[in-house]
């Protein structure tokens, strides 16, 4: 009976020790890094929003870029994407400009695309996978890389004019 | 009577379960399925993405899709966050599997204490000559 009941009261020690193992790894995941300005952005390789192909941040590092977070529900989103537009065809050649649809419907994304007529590749992150790695709080949230893949500005919220948005792809330039 | 009992039971029970699936209501489904920005079941929400899922929903039901059909639609775009309890197929089964082995394990150790406690004054006594 008493190697027995010492195999109990180490089990329960064990199972103890995993819960409190668990607790621990949940508070360091927790803390874990989310993209923010200073620090080299989070990658990503998401199927495009057509699935003919696939966006990875990885395949862009050595120029500049802008992110954008958007979905067709979010009303900021559908006011800002004309001017991402215009700006992705002024720079073109010299900043990579990628939108990432996320928690949205794939078919109204796709509508939402041509209604406004974005040329730039668009990831779908239906799912919300980046949600949370990359802290985003709501949509639109725009991030600005440089060509060292560190994130050297970030907007959260609708960038509504076209000054504000070329200040923020300059500190990308230099 | 027992079985005469059992049976009336699973007769009420698995016409209106088969009706559900075939025929789901908009309130049963708003209340199976989360909103993915705010985590609460869809009815219980008014955020943008849970107005657009309702609206899906409501033209699901009236293209006649069952209800797994619909959730399937949804679980493809936004993934199985978007359901309000788990699967009852595959890992997710374990879910629903463990809280039960959990509380008949849970039975079963404190039955076999029960039993050692009341057990254990009886043999502890002094025997009488």
């Amino acid at each position: 009976m008493r190697p027995l009941k010492i195999a109990a009261q180490l089990g329960a020690l064990a199972l103890v020790l995993g819960l409190l193992g668990l607790l621990v790894w949940k508070i360091a995941s927790d803390d874990a890094p989310v993209a923010s300005v200073g620090k080299p952005v989070p990658r990503f390789d998401l199927p495009t929003l057509s699935g003919d192909g696939r966006v990875a941040v990885a395949d862009h590092i050595g120029k500049p870029m802008v992110i954008n977070f958007w979905a067709t529900w979010c009303v900021p989103c559908r006011r800002e994407a004309p001017l991402l537009e215009r700006a992705a065809k002024r720079y073109d050649d010299r900043v990579v400009f990628i939108g990432v649809d996320v928690r949205d419907f794939n078919g109204d994304a796709k509508k939402f695309v041509a209604d406004y007529g974005i040329t730039y590749p668009i990831a779908y992150d239906g799912p919300g996978k980046l949600w949370e790695p990359w802290g985003i709080t709501g949509l639109p949230e725009t991030f600005f890389v440089d060509r060292g893949g560190t994130i050297v500005a970030h907007k959260i919220g609708e960038i509504s004019e076209e000054t504000e948005l070329d200040e923020a792809i300059r500190k990308t330039l230099s | 009577m027992r079985t005469l009992l059992a049976l009336t039971l699973a007769l009420a029970v698995v016409p209106s379960a088969f009706a559900s699936e075939q025929h789901p209501t908009q309130a049963e489904l708003e209340g199976e399925l989360v909103c993915p920005t705010c985590k609460s079941t869809l009815d219980q929400s008014n955020a943008p993405i849970a107005l657009r899922m309702k609206q899906f929903v409501r033209s699901r039901i009236a293209a006649g899709d069952a209800k797994s059909e619909i959730k399937e639609q949804l679980v493809a775009q936004f993934g199985k966050g978007v359901l309000a309890a788990p699967e009852q197929r595959g890992f997710d089964l374990l879910a629903w599997v463990l809280p039960i082995v959990g509380l008949l394990g849970g039975a079963a150790v404190l039955a076999v204490l029960a039993w050692r406690w009341t057990r254990r004054p009886e043999d502890e006594l002094p025997l009488l000559e």
